[in-house]
């Protein structure tokens, strides 16, 4: 076979990665495994590398984690109770998490479908290197983007009396007379959008360049069209990238909690406002414990997400193993 | 055969559609471009009309701004330095020696993306070396922030923003 | 010295950090605006009120009912989140007061304003002296002593009304930690701000003393100061109890989120 056999051969191979058997060091040929000394030695020596990073998610991921779900259990006097975690699961918090949960998952499905598009045409466009460099650099700064300043240029783009809605009235159609609003829920996804479609751009850039021409002309060669390399080659490749990203990106969207804030102060509810108003203390005070219970929650929907995004990546993934 | 060439399989279309497929994906792929653009830099400018020109000429005199700003600043590059002095050399270690550790460091970057965010950096992933191509494109990101991801394993910075 | 937004200091977890104190114009201050034992006692405060640009504004809104009124699109907005900012609850609460609510329940202040969302007038930004100024709040209802202090100087046609079918006004408290390292110090600066040039400064503040009365009837009252001040409504001031407070708070607790969504 030619060079574009050779090319589709190396695919797995070249972007598994470490999913390759034998291409890291950590693989150990030989006897099997036994619990002597030297194996305990040369594991813990090996683990020595980890220990700082080990530290870092015991004190700023576990610990604070551990604290959370604890204080979810108990009341102001530190007695075990079950009423914060009740509290937290019914009514109006309940009804916070689906809308959080909605909210999450579009702000993450849509950017990404949205991203991959982008970052598809910047990969594809003619300005080069240039148009590359020009928009990672702008999507290292947008991803970064948010909080009140960010809530502040769309009031001022789109708000009631924005920069676009001023225009278009003055073109005879006023936005806010026909049912839209910046301060709802479609709102705030529009606004989510700006941070979300840089990050997914940032990761799925790499991934559509790992693409090759020669696996489309390997396609092509073979009588694809356009849509069966990307249903059948292009589309199983970033699968993996995609999903993972999305899970990131719902992740984000989850805990985002200045935006949100700052767009709909409150009027809409969400886990994290919600959470926000037990911990300000300004109007609701010594109910700390339920806002711990929501913390709880939310750190069971993103386990929940992760073991979804497991299942997933590990049906998407089996083809290059 | 047409795959020596390495041509975008546009060109090996017949010469007679071969412009109109040609310009066709090109109009696409520029609109895509130029409607994220306005998507992007309308609210810049819009805040900016919104604030007035005046009002970044006196921001810079308010009592504070210089002393935040730097607070801000030196928070910024403190940070980036913590990172990269834990996660590069992690990051490294964990791909060359402790396989088994990546899922788990990929689990706990999406836990921590559910709490307020650090700016991670990861080393370029070694599975970037069979595409060199990615690999330039990795080199040349911005210092301060340095993703870098495989196709497959997806490694993606949660960069830090206010939340 | 503990200056704090009114019932705070009344709830059980303050009660065993302050020392009791009377003043010598213990007397002047009404009965529900301080405790018996003299561990706390208001100070100054003021009424809920509605301020507008007069520019922008053309028809004055005089009360919670006109604001309703389809000339105010997306024109009316509070100071923050009532389950995270007392000035906003206070909003709430004096909406529940002109809509047939009491003391007792705020829940008629909740459904007005989701009667104010649905008629497209309410902008849920926190208002302040910049979103005044940019117009994209041009009703802003807050406390009036804040709205005279914080918007009056950069919004020159500043209007500050109190909403004809709702007064609800509170006060900052004052008190002395039992562990103050100067509890001298703290009673005597606590006799400044209880005399009458003490009670005269907050009124320059644009602010209404707890002894505004006492002042009026001696004639010792700062006239210009008084005379700047948006009239208040008749009658005598109606603080809401610990456990009203507590009560209205979980209320808004539950059902804010459901003004829009």
């Amino acid at each position: 076979m030619g060079p574009s056999g050779e090319g589709a051969s190396r695919a797995p191979g070249s972007l598994a990665g470490p999913g390759v058997p034998g291409s890291g060091a950590g693989a150990a040929p030989g006897p099997p495994a036994r619990l002597t000394a030297t194996h305990l030695l040369r594991g813990l020596r090996r683990a020595l590398g980890v220990i700082p990073f080990g530290l870092y998610v015991a004190f700023f991921l576990l610990a604070p984690m551990v604290a959370v779900a604890i204080g979810a259990f108990q009341d102001n006097n530190g007695n075990f109770t079950r009423s914060n975690v009740h509290a937290a699961t019914h009514g109006i918090y309940l009804h916070g998490f689906w809308q959080s949960i909605l909210l999450s998952v579009i702000s993450a499905v849509l950017p990404g479908i949205l991203g991959l598009i982008l970052a598809y045409a910047i990969v594809r466009a003619e300005g080069g290197n240039l148009l590359r460099q020009i928009a990672i650099t702008a999507a290292g700064v947008f991803a970064n983007f948010g909080g009140v300043p960010l809530a502040f240029i769309f009031i001022a783009t789109i708000g009631s009396s924005g920069l676009v809605s001023q225009w278009l009235t003055s073109l005879g159609f006023d936005p806010y007379n026909h049912g839209f609003t910046l301060y709802s829920l479609l709102g705030v996804v529009i606004v989510y959008l700006y941070f979300q479609i840089p990050l997914m751009v940032l990761v799925i850039l790499p991934a559509l360049e790992g693409l090759r021409p020669a696996w489309r002309e390997a396609a092509e060669n073979l009588g694809a069209r356009s849509w069966d390399y990307w249903r059948y080659v292009g589309g199983p490749v970033l699968l993996p990238s995609f999903l993972g990203c999305v899970l990131l990106l719902f992740g984000s969207a989850l805990s985002a909690y200045a935006t949100a804030e700052a767009l709909t102060n409150g009027t809409i509810p969400l886990t994290a406002i919600q959470i926000g108003s037990f911990l300000n203390g300004n109007v609701i005070a010594g109910q700390e414990n339920t806002g711990k219970a929501l913390g709880l929650g939310m750190v069971v929907i993103i386990a929940v997400a992760m073991l979804v995004y497991v299942a997933m990546q590990r049906r998407a993934a089996k083809w290059l193993r | 055969m047409a795959s020596l060439t390495r041509a975008a399989p546009e060109e090996i279309a017949p010469p007679g559609r071969q412009r109109t497929v040609f310009r066709g994906a090109t109009i696409w792929r520029w609109t895509v471009i130029i409607v994220a653009a306005v998507y992007f830099l309308l609210p810049l400018w819009a805040a900016l009309r919104f604030a007035g020109i005046s009002a970044f000429g006196s921001v810079i005199s308010e009592p504070g701004f210089t002393s935040s700003l730097a607070l801000s600043v030196r928070l910024a590059v403190i940070n980036t330095l913590i990172t990269i002095a834990l996660m590069l050399p992690t990051t490294v270690y964990v791909h060359l020696r402790l396989q088994k550790l990546r899922r788990l460091m990929e689990g706990s970057r999406s836990c921590r993306s559910s709490s307020p965010r650090w700016c991670l950096s990861w080393a370029c992933s070694p599975s970037h070396r069979a595409s060199s191509r990615a690999r330039r494109g990795c080199l040349r990101w911005p210092t301060w922030c340095w993703p870098c991801r495989s196709p497959t394993a997806p490694s993606t910075p949660g960069c830090a923003r206010p939340t | 010295m503990v200056p704090a937004r009114g019932p705070w200091l009344g709830r059980e977890i303050c009660e065993h950090i302050l020392a009791p104190y009377k003043v010598a114009t213990w007397g002047s201050i009404p009965a529900d605006a301080k405790a018996a034992d003299g561990t706390w006692f208001a100070d100054y405060g003021g009424y809920v009120a509605i301020g507008y640009d007069s520019a922008k504004v053309k028809t004055p809104p005089t009360s919670f009912a006109d604001l309703l009124k389809p000339e105010y699109k997306n024109q009316v907005a509070i100071n923050g989140n009532p389950t995270q900012a007392s000035a906003a609850f206070s909003a709430v609460f004096a909406s529940a007061l002109a809509n047939g609510g009491s003391l007792d329940n705020i829940t008629p202040g909740v459904a007005y304003f989701k009667k104010l969302h649905s008629v497209g007038n309410f902008v849920p930004v926190t208002a302040s002296a910049a979103t005044m100024e940019s117009g994209q709040t041009p009703i802003v209802v807050w406390w009036d002593y804040l709205l005279a202090s914080e918007i009056g100087p950069s919004v020159k046609s500043l209007k500050i009304v109190i909403p004809s079918d709702a007064s609800y006004a509170a006060y900052y408290d004052q008190a002395i930690s039992k562990s103050a390292p100067h509890p001298a110090a703290a009673r005597l600066w606590e006799e400044f701000l209880y005399s009458t040039t003490g009670q005269n400064l907050w009124l320059q503040g644009e602010a209404r003393p707890i002894e505004l009365s006492t002042l009026v009837k001696d004639g010792t009252v700062d006239q210009a100061a008084y005379k700047a001040l948006p009239p208040a409504p008749a009658g005598s001031v109606t603080f809401p109890t610990q456990a009203q407070q507590a009560a209205a708070e979980n209320i808004v607790a539950q059902q804010w989120s459901s003004v829009i969504g």
